[in-house]
């Protein structure tokens, strides 16, 4: 009973995380973006911000067939979310 | 709807699946490889353009202007080219496989300019937050008082005390004073103070330009990204300055990030692979299951197979099989009869795709049987031959096919019971090679012992590859330990209770 509830919630809550996880990313630079202009917030997104959605975009479509390499997307949107 | 249009429905399925995992991949490859084209043009620029913020000296003559437009077409094409060239070396991983070199190069020399555009791009940012930050400006535009300003009266003092004693030295000359001494001592007193007053405010002046600098630099180290800041603290630990760490924070997280784009590009390149392959052998069996006509269904198989999908990837890379249960499934029962009445399978081996059997081929009625009896299809016997070791002679494969080989039940020993064998002339046609055996045996031809056992069985069945030349050892003495395990059995022989080495490990009864 307990595994059947984790193997159906587990994948909706990796992807949901890595959703969280862009949507913050945006989020931020938006908020730079008001704070600093637009220049700064493309100085800010750089490259981690393609990287995060590249990762969100294989959790959303990979994650089901390949758990394994899904969790290190989402551990790679984590991370580029953060150091935005 | 029939067997064959559910068999085609879950292809078609199938195929559908496919293609749309493989859509989904091909554009996240796409997306991989764009994002690797702006790494290396980072990379590129600040490798050989510099800070962007320092472009402007490049726009002060034609010449400049020039240089600076080449350099920026060298970094564009260069970053293209290694984009592209990784993006082909990981299609090629997918399809043919990988070079360990070529692999270490290309990933390498990524992992690289991954991270040391990334690592230049959080300094940047740094760079960019502390230049906004009001406190560190403030550091900035603290200016030292001057040493005048802080010692006027001091300076007006010693201005009237040296006056006091010019006036005194000059009416020592004309005689009105006697000494100078006061006055002298006075502007010395003076002077001292003045060169005390000075170096406390040297003094204050550099502990203040200290805090400043310690100041600037907490804030410079504060504008970095939070995770950096966390992970230099942890570098450094207790005792050590967090400070210090930063850029090596930067390095390993920004190599982290690097690493697992990388992880995950190479993958796709694989699956990219795998996929491919996976339509490609859909589609095939999709086109000859097409035209294959309708399977009958016998009375005896009035209920299908359940055809089961695999609930779960495998471990890896977990792309479907590329020979799927689903056709094999459906097709068995209908086409091979001997299956379907419970003999063994004989599988045969195909690298991809769906395995179809050779219907026409097994189905063929022998003219010598007659209208009553049911034809069975008979397993290839070549795949028999296919077991063996390449290096069997055709002298060896012409005497040993399966229709004279004798029938040999480990239990029971030979189940063909009629002579066919000449114990003195070897083979011969309509003989059986137990009896003759015996026979031998019983005339003295041959040793109820192993290795003459042994010898006999090859003479007769290969009598052209003498000793350990023969390709099929194996063969003989599973016939040899038959035959002795029927003679036991028989009665003709029995195990030696005073066995020694060296000594007669069977006994033959002579009846």
């Amino acid at each position: 009973m307990n595994t059947s509830t984790l193997t159906h919630y587990l994948p909706h809550a990796v992807k949901l995380t890595a959703l969280g996880a862009f949507v913050f990313a945006v989020l931020k630079i938006v908020l730079i973006a008001q704070s600093y202009g637009v220049f700064v917030a493309l100085v800010f997104a750089g490259l981690h911000l393609p990287l995060c959605l590249f990762s969100l975009l294989f959790v959303l479509w990979f994650f089901d067939l390949h758990q394994g390499f899904g969790f290190l997307a989402l551990v790679s949107a984590l991370f580029n979310a953060l150091l935005i | 709807m029939t067997v064959k249009d559910t068999q085609l429905d879950l292809m078609h399925r199938k195929l559908e699946q496919h293609q749309a995992h493989e859509q989904r991949g091909l554009l996240l490859l796409k997306l991989g490889f764009l994002l690797t084209f702006l790494l290396y043009l980072l990379f590129n620029q600040h490798l050989y353009l510099g800070d962007a913020l320092s472009w402007s000296a490049y726009f002060k003559d034609a010449a400049s202007i020039f240089g600076f437009v080449f350099t920026v077409a060298i970094v564009v094409l260069m970053a293209l080219f290694l984009s592209w060239v990784k993006h082909h070396a990981y299609l090629h991983f997918g399809f043919f496989g990988s070079v360990a070199l070529v692999v270490s190069t290309v990933i390498g020399f990524a992992l690289f300019a991954e991270f040391f555009s990334s690592s230049a791009n959080q300094d940047v940012k740094a760079s960019v937050l502390v230049e906004r930050n009001s406190a560190y400006q403030a550091t900035l535009n603290t200016e030292s008082t001057p040493a005048s300003a802080m010692n006027a009266g001091l300076i007006t003092s010693i201005a009237n005390a040296e006056q006091k004693l010019a006036r005194c030295e000059a009416n020592l000359k004309l005689g009105k004073e006697k000494h100078c001494d006061g006055d002298r001592a006075k502007v010395n007193a003076l002077k001292s103070s003045e060169q005390s007053a000075n170096h406390a405010q040297a003094q204050a002046n550099i502990e203040r330009d200290k805090l400043k600098y310690a100041r600037q630099d907490e804030l410079k180290a504060q504008s970095y990204n939070p995770v950096i800041l966390t992970l230099a603290r942890v570098l450094a630990g207790e005792s050590g300055d967090y400070k210090d760490y930063l850029k090596t924070a930067v390095v390993l997280i920004t190599l982290f990030v690097a690493v697992c784009f990388e992880i995950l590009h190479h993958f796709l390149s694989k699956s990219h692979g795998a996929s491919m392959a996976a339509i490609e052998d859909l589609e095939l069996a999709l086109a000859k299951y097409s035209e294959q006509p309708e399977p009958v269904l016998p009375s005896a198989l009035a209920t299908v197979q359940p055809i089961t999908e695999p609930t779960k990837q495998p471990m890896g890379f977990g792309f479907p099989s590329t020979r799927p249960n689903t056709a094999q499934g459906a097709s068995k029962p209908v086409l091979f009869k001997y299956q379907a009445q419970g003999e063994p399978e004989t599988k045969a081996h195909h690298p991809i795709g769906f395995t179809f059997p050779t219907v026409a081929k097994s189905t063929l009625p022998k003219p010598s049987l007659g209208t009553q009896e049911e034809q069975l299809s008979l397993p290839d016997f070549g795949s028999f031959k296919a077991r063996r070791d390449t290096f069997a002679s055709p002298a060896l494969s012409e005497a040993e096919t399966i229709a004279d080989e004798p029938r040999i039940d480990p239990v029971h020993g030979l189940m063909d019971d009629k002579p066919r064998i000449d114990p003195v002339h070897g083979v011969s046609e309509g003989v059986s090679l137990y009896p003759a055996w015996v026979q031998a045996v019983n005339q003295g031809l041959c040793k109820p012992s192993v290795d003459a056992t042994r010898a006999w069985i090859q003479k007769c069945i290969a009598p052209t590859m003498t000793g350990s030349k023969t390709n099929d050892l194996k063969r003989i003495d599973l016939m040899r330990k038959a035959f002795f395990s029927r003679a036991m059995k028989e009665g003709l022989m029995q195990e030696n209770p005073n066995y020694r080495n060296g000594g007669k490990k069977y006994l033959w009864i002579r009846g």
